[in-house]
């Protein structure tokens, strides 16, 4: 495993440890790091952006 | 079976009209002039795997697609081709197609697509003489995380947005909660308090109270009933709204302070000295690259000598203040943001403003006038915003006289509005009652506001919460993960530089992830007892050329694996030579399964790694050559390596008394600087290092005739000076330095170079081929390899 994959999975493990992050987030960037788009400022926003939605719908 | 070259082909590339190198997966060891085109091969090494060449990559006015190109062809006649074994696997590069390697070269072309199986002398120096971020982008380019660089300063970029925004929100709901409470007449903290205050207004005019806000649309109707002129009810209310609009100026005082403090921050990085600096920055970095690239000794744009280090160190100096500059452009984007929040507030009640008083004639000139002023707002606005991104200063001007001349229309307004009211004919007790509903009406607007803004601000810190943990988790890991991948480099580092130089006072080299910062690594060593010391103050520039080396090597060992490729540009010119056999010997026994291409300009480098070749039993994996002339028509001609020895046998073969003579005269130059070092002899010290046979013969006979004692090897040296001495050819050099090669026969020659030969043959032990050495300590001369077995030896007096 590449150092790169190798930390951003350290990374996001990271993530779930902390129970109040939504998982919705948490996973939505696992996605955009593999499916190898250029993550940038205005989708890491539109990531947090839907994540909050969630978590106040619920 | 790991991947190696087989060929490589060349065509129109660089100064390479047509070239074909047979490797045969072996390693290439290329010695070459300056300008013979060794760089050459290297890029276009580069370009096919990379599709780029790091010389032409970031330097204005040089382009690959323009540069690339031999002189004589086009950019869609280039084409570099290489072939893979195992397999038989051909694959080439263009301008326009890049090689699409099968699935068992996938692992070889993912790392060589990165470049970072090449190191340059200029690469060297990033290493060490690097500032700390540029050190890290060099080793993250290795290990391979400029992509989670960018992700990081992304993160962190977003962070500081939202904070920004943030501080914007909460400036906001200060400000509407503070023209709240000028509103009801009292300091209001909380929206909560508003329903007490209106009722206490309420119940002292003797009117019905409320109970919520909810309510205000259905009290006001009803106390409106009250009043008689029911039918013009809307007008009031829209009067009213105009008055309430109006009733202060729309451009504050402090919306002009803190466009002049910002414009001044703007103007500091945009005033002709910042400008010049922000060039001279890209100047700067230029000039080092061309500096550190060429190893120029010359300025490259005044051609005045310069002491390179120190320059380079200057440079650094510099380009460090200009990279506070760049803090300072990250300072004003995080401050514009409530500024143009507020300036886009004025716009947006300047358009209700300009809707409200739409229906009254009595203000149509004042209408027109907002229309306008609305779209000069709009301008200014759209400057503030390229002002933010350093297009441009920000116009304050503008908006101070756009302020005035708002303001004024607005008090006009309020004017027109108040009379116009007045003109309805009021009693005292609706005028009241009206004070009151709009009273209660504007509390009720300014608390929708809060509610609003509040829910903003709170979306807003949720977000910023978020932000700030993905950005906090991700630099934490990368920091953990680096660090220690640090912590295992370094072992290795250590242990190259320990084989590099053994007994030495430099230990403990370290690299740290440095703390609070976001992608920087610093360097500390051991030395002179000394513990985390900047290498930089280690004064050999060929120390730290040669920590560079054990960098990359400990780095490529690592982070390379599945490439067994590594290319070392012209990497060792600062080492000597002492501490150059042992770079040869580290690269050989440890990179002895890699597939090394070796090129260099130095005949001395080029014979130590071409002894450790035959020492190390490995001359078989080596493909070892010359490049022997180029021009640019017909590119580099390269022959395969000859001895010296080999070359002059064939000159003199060819009668070619010149040839064989000057080339002999170089070997004869050569072997008395390696019997002065190795013998210890005292020689007249010259600033320049060149010695002339003249100067370096008789002191070396002379340590022979009083160093050795005697036995059948001094006696065997001194006869094989003495035999040199008597040829013609050396009487000439002796005499007057010239060997006048015209005037001798090819057998004068020829007795002159076997003359030669004998000596060295003389010097070499014949067990291992090793030069013999003097070792003071145990009084000796002897085959310099301790190991050897059957040493040839003599004690000395």
């Amino acid at each position: 495993m590449g150092i790169q994959r190798e930390i951003f999975e350290e990374f996001v493990e990271k993530l779930g440890e902390d129970k109040e992050f939504p998982d919705s987030v948490r996973e939505e960037i696992r996605n955009l790091w593999e499916s190898g788009e250029i993550i940038s400022k205005e989708k890491i926003f539109e990531v947090i952006k839907r994540g909050c939605a969630d978590v106040c719908e619920d | 079976m790991s991947v190696k070259i087989k060929k490589i082909n060349i065509h129109a590339f660089r100064g390479i009209p047509d070239l074909e190198l047979e490797l045969d997966g072996k390693s290439l060891l290329l010695r070459g002039e300056n300008g013979s085109g060794k760089s050459s091969i290297v890029e276009a090494i580069e370009f096919f795997f990379t599709g780029k060449v790091a010389h032409l990559e970031g330097v204005q006015g040089l382009s690959l697609r323009r540069h690339g190109p031999h002189v004589n062809f086009k950019p869609e006649d280039v084409n570099i081709s290489i072939t893979f074994n195992p397999g038989n696997i051909f694959l080439s590069r263009t301008f326009a197609s890049a090689p699409s390697p099968p699935s068992p070269l996938e692992e070889y072309f993912q790392i060589t697509r990165k470049g970072t199986f090449i190191l340059r002398r200029s690469q060297i120096l990033e290493f060490i003489m690097s500032q700390p971020a540029e050190r890290f982008r060099a080793i993250g380019s290795i290990i391979g995380i400029e992509q989670l660089d960018n992700v990081e300063l992304e993160m962190m970029r977003l962070r500081d947005e939202l904070e920004g925004k943030v501080k914007s929100k909460k400036k906001e709901v200060e400000r509407l909660i503070k023209e709240l409470s000028d509103i009801v007449g009292k300091d209001i903290t909380t929206i909560d308090d508003v329903i007490s205050v209106l009722n206490a207004i309420l119940r002292s005019a003797g009117l019905p109270l409320i109970k919520s806000l909810e309510d205000v649309d259905k009290h006001a109707e009803e106390m409106l009933k009250s009043v008689k002129k029911v039918e013009i009810l809307d007008k009031i209310k829209v009067l009213n709204e105009i008055l309430e609009l109006t009733k202060n100026p729309l451009i504050t005082k402090e919306t002009v302070g803190e466009l002049t403090s910002l414009n001044e921050k703007i103007r500091y990085l945009l005033r002709d000295e910042a400008r010049v600096k922000l060039s001279v920055g890209d100047l700067l970095e230029t000039g080092r690259k061309i500096i550190e690239q060429e190893k120029l000794d010359v300025c490259p744009l005044c051609e005045q000598k310069i002491e390179r280090e120190s320059l380079l160190a200057r440079i650094n100096t510099r380009l460090t203040t200009l990279r506070d500059l760049s803090n300072k452009a990250s300072e004003i984007r995080r401050i514009s943001v409530p500024v143009i929040d507020s300036l886009k507030r004025v716009s947006n009640n300047l358009g209700v403003l300009i809707s409200k008083i739409e229906p009254f004639p009595e203000l149509s000139k004042e209408k027109e006038i907002l229309l306008g002023k609305l779209n000069s707002l709009n301008i200014f606005i759209e400057k503030v915003v390229s002002g933010k991104d350093l297009q441009n200063e920000i116009p304050v001007r503008e908006i101070v006289q756009q302020k005035d001349e708002i303001n004024q229309v607005i008090s006009s307004i309020y004017k027109i509005s108040n009379q116009l009211l007045k003109d309805i004919g009021l009693t005292e007790e609706e005028k009241r009652v009206l004070e009151i509903v709009r009273l209660i009406e504007r509390a009720r607007s300014k608390t929708k506001d809060i509610s609003k803004t509040n829910i903003e601000l709170m979306t807003n810190q949720k977000y910023l919460e978020l932000a700030e943990k993905i950005y906090s988790a991700f630099s934490e890991t990368k920091k953990t993960k680096i660090q220690e991948v640090y912590n295992i480099i370094q072992a290795d580092i250590q242990s190259f530089y320990s084989m590099l130089h053994p007994n030495e006072p430099h230990r403990n080299i370290e690299l740290m992830v440095a703390p609070g910062r976001r992608a920087s690594t610093e360097m500390k060593i051991e030395s002179f007892g000394r513990e985390g010391e900047d290498p930089r103050a280690l004064t050999s520039e060929g120390h730290l050329d040669s920590l560079g080396l054990c960098i990359f090597l400990a780095f490529v060992k690592k982070f390379n694996e599945g490439c067994p490729l590594v290319i070392l540009d012209d990497v060792i010119t600062t080492i000597d030579a002492n501490h150059r056999n042992k770079v040869a010997e580290l690269l050989l026994r440890e990179f002895k399964d890699y597939q090394l291409i070796i090129t260099t300009h130095d005949g001395i480098w080029y014979d130590q790694l071409l002894n450790f070749q035959r020492a190390l039993n490995v001359q078989d994996d080596f493909i070892n050559m010359e490049i022997t002339w180029w021009d640019v028509n017909t590119g580099p001609m390269i022959s395969p390596y000859k001895p010296r020895w080999e070359k002059i046998l064939d000159k003199l073969k060819n009668n070619d008394r010149s040839g064989a003579g000057n080339e002999c005269r170089m070997y004869l130059e050569w072997l008395l600087k390696e019997i002065c070092e190795k013998m210890e002899v005292a020689v007249p010290f010259m600033r320049s290092g060149r010695y002339t046979v003249r100067e370096l013969f008789d002191p070396a006979e002379k340590r022979i005739e009083d160093k050795l004692k005697d036995g059948d090897l001094k006696k065997d040296l001194l006869n094989k000076f003495k035999n040199l001495k008597a040829t013609t050819f050396m009487g000439n050099l002796l005499s007057h330095d010239n060997p006048e090669i015209e005037n001798l026969s090819i057998e004068e020659v020829k007795t002159f170079c076997n003359a030669v030969h004998d000596l060295h043959e003389t010097f070499l032990c014949p067990q291992c081929r090793k030069f013999l050495k003097y070792f003071r300590d145990s009084k000796i001369v002897r085959c310099s390899d301790l190991r050897c077995e059957s040493p040839k030896k003599e004690m000395t007096k």
